[in-house]
């Protein structure tokens, strides 16, 4: 799942980014609300954590451009204003959540996930492809009963395919979901984790290739 | 409980009460002087008459005293009595009834007779007059001239004799009407009173109707009701100054209250942005504590030092506010402390390419305390660089202006519009809201014109139509303050 986080705070930032990259996010940090835009126009990401009182231009005017241009990725307010009238004109602004500062990063992270879920039409946080269940809230993953140790990037992808069961996801959405700027755009990054994740979840393979257009994630062997 | 109205008709029942007295009694002293004199007056003249009648005979002891006086008996069932005494008060004649009872006489002149209370034979009151005089024979009547013989015969008239006369009446009469006269006044005292314990507290509650609603509206009022102000119509006039100087005290209160819940929120608001990174910052490293290191210390020092400058300024603002800072009055040259101000700026001015120009003679100076002058310096000079348009320049002035000085500084300013200028000294306001990690609170134009107060400066701002915002701090130049 990949993330942006636009807040102007460089400490709030940097323990949201870092706690996000370690929960298994992509994540890219903005630090003002014209360069938050930029982000969230040029990359297609599962959630946007934005904060209201912005430099440059403020968090409320970059969710009415994304809205005005049609872009429905999921926005998650983070502000120091906690009036109901301030809680509604982000709402009504567009936005599909709001949380007050200070908060509890543990409540910060299940509000992303379940903007996540939200997104991929997934109301129950246990995904299940055959025997294999993947658990979103304790980011637990079981084979016929039998737990699977992944690491965090490792089960990002996993839920990534999981939550888009039966659809071919190409690459590039991978890398768009999965990988942030600090990524290296020409590793193979997607293919050995793909390949990582494979043997780790063992055979049957549930993970399948669809030669030129990506991977298909699937209890169906055809 | 102390209560006015109870205090008030306590002390107008007993005034009243004591007013009745008095009044009473004098009435009825008045009342039985009158009686008294009017019994007075018709005993002298019962005396006098009868001193008139009274004629000495032929005989020296032998005194004529017509029938009719000593038939004198008081009119209407009335006893009344007489005495007629000698010089040696023996006794010449009497009235009937006094047969063995003596008065114990006093005497006075027929022009000022002696008058006193006594008890008659009969056992009831009575009054008495005693006059003493000189029986004198009547005047010889003119008639013919006699015969020789006759003429021989006629004896000579009786020489005057010396005599004292007491009358006594009973003075039954006066004293049953000065009783009757006690009953209706006591009646009359008691009903007045009973009237008045009645009436007096009813109208006195009426009376201080006005002030206590008063009192139940100033009851009613609560830090959460500062905005209710007191009626002044139909308020009687010596309540009108109370209610008036409570209106704007309440409005000062409200004011006041509103700036503090102001401030309160902003603080609130202001301290959740560095607390909540450091939550953020502690709940990261403890979810993922192999990961934490350096860089998390490193951020919960940052905050943990923006949040003390954060407390700092709030208390230098308190101190400055409370004029609870002692002021060291010294002459301080302004351009070396321009001077030395600009140093600490000058990485970050020339970073922007920020220059300064100080138009201001070479001996230009204050009797001031010169740490709060350098913090106001320290803080509009830091403002110019931070906030102006890179690559301008800032005048600084110095003039006298109508026996004070005046202290300008001036930089052209992108950004800031003439309906700002007001809110320049609010604390925490800040042009661009978000800049919480830039260090700037919006605390330090509000902590200047607290240091400016102390001083007995005027620290103001003005914006002109081309965009140059003039901060100026205005004084006499040996203040007192």
């Amino acid at each position: 799942m990949k993330v942006l986080v636009v807040e102007d705070a460089r400490h709030l930032r940097q323990a949201i980014v870092s706690g996000l990259r370690r929960a298994g996010y992509a994540v890219d940090g903005a630090g003002d609300g014209a360069e938050g835009l930029w982000f969230a126009e040029s990359n297609d990401y599962d959630v946007v954590v934005l904060d209201i009182m912005l430099p440059e231009m403020d968090g409320l005017t970059v969710l009415r451009r994304l809205r005005e241009k049609g872009n429905r990725t999921h926005v998650l307010l983070l502000t120091a204003k906690d009036a109901v009238e301030d809680r509604v004109r982000g709402l009504q602004a567009g936005a599909d959540d709001y949380l007050v500062k200070p908060f509890a990063f543990a409540e910060l992270l299940a509000r992303i996930q379940a903007l996540c879920r939200r997104r991929y039409g997934q109301k129950s946080p246990l995904i299940s492809v055959g025997d294999l269940e993947i658990d979103t809230a304790s980011k637990m993953v079981r084979r016929a009963g039998a737990p699977i140790e992944l690491k965090p990037r490792e089960y990002a992808l996993l839920e990534y395919l999981a939550l888009r069961q039966g659809e071919v996801v190409s690459r590039s959405e991978i890398e768009a979901h999965l990988y942030d700027e600090q990524a290296d755009p020409m590793s193979n990054v997607v293919d050995s984790a793909i390949c990582t994740l494979r043997r780790k979840l063992g055979t049957p393979p549930i993970i399948h290739t669809r030669h030129g257009h990506g991977y298909v994630l699937s209890a169906d062997a055809t | 409980m102390n209560s006015i109205r109870r205090l008030l008709t306590s002390r107008l029942l007993l005034a009243f009460t004591l007013i009745l007295g008095i009044a009473g009694v004098a009435i009825y002293l008045l009342a039985r002087l009158g009686l008294y004199r009017e019994l007075d007056a018709q005993l002298k003249f019962k005396a006098l008459a009868m001193a008139a009648l009274t004629k000495p005979g032929r005989d020296y002891v032998d005194l004529e005293f017509p029938e009719r006086i000593a038939s004198v008996a008081g009119g209407e069932g009335v006893p009344e009595y007489f005495q007629l005494f000698d010089a040696q008060t023996n006794i010449l004649a009497q009235s009937p009834g006094l047969s063995n009872f003596v008065f114990q006489p006093q005497f006075g002149v027929l022009e000022n007779p002696a008058f006193w209370n006594l008890r008659l034979p009969d056992g009831s009151h009575g009054r008495a007059v005693g006059v003493e005089f000189v029986a004198k024979p009547p005047a010889p009547k003119p008639k013919p001239r006699p015969k020789d013989k006759e003429k021989e015969a006629k004896p000579p008239p009786p020489e005057p004799v010396p005599v004292r006369l007491v009358i006594a009446c009973s003075s039954e009469k006066v004293n049953e009407q000065l009783q009757r006269l006690l009953w209706i006044l006591a009646i009359a005292g008691s009903g007045s009173v009973a009237a008045t314990l009645i009436l007096v507290p009813r109208l006195l509650r009426r009376g201080l109707e006005p002030l206590q609603k008063l009192g139940e509206q100033a009851g009613g009022i609560s830090a959460a009701s500062l905005q209710v102000r007191f009626p002044t119509e139909r308020l009687p006039e010596e309540l009108r100054p109370i209610v008036s100087r409570l209106n704007e005290l309440l409005a000062r209160l409200e004011s006041s209250f509103e700036r503090e819940r102001r401030f309160s929120a902003d603080l609130a608001h202001e301290l959740r942005t560095p607390i909540a990174s450091l939550r953020a910052t502690a709940d990261v490293a403890l979810q993922w504590p192999e990961q934490g290191g350096r860089e998390s210390w490193e951020a919960v020092h940052e905050l943990a030092v923006q949040m003390e400058a954060m407390s700092e300024q709030l208390l230098a603002m308190t101190r400055a506010e409370q004029s609870d800072w002692t002021i060291q009055r010294q002459p301080v040259c302004l351009k070396p402390l321009f001077n030395s101000v600009w140093q600490q700026l000058r990485v970050t001015a020339e970073g922007r390419r920020i220059s300064l120009a100080l138009d201001m003679p070479e001996d230009a100076s204050l009797d001031t305390d010169v740490k709060l002058l350098r913090a106001i310096i320290s803080n509009l000079l830091g403002n110019s660089v931070e906030y102006a348009p890179a690559g301008s320049r800032i005048e600084v002035g110095f003039h006298a202006v109508d026996g004070g000085f005046e202290l300008r500084i001036a930089n052209p300013s992108n950004n800031l519009k003439p309906e700002d200028v007001p809110k320049l000294f609010d604390r925490f306001w800040r042009k661009d809201q978000a800049r919480t990690a830039s260090g700037h609170l919006g605390l330090g134009l509000s902590i200047c014109k607290s240091f400016a107060n102390l001083l007995g400066y005027e620290l103001g701002a003005t914006l002109s139509g081309s965009n140059i915002l003039v901060m100026s701090l205005r004084g006499r130049f040996s203040n007192a303050a």
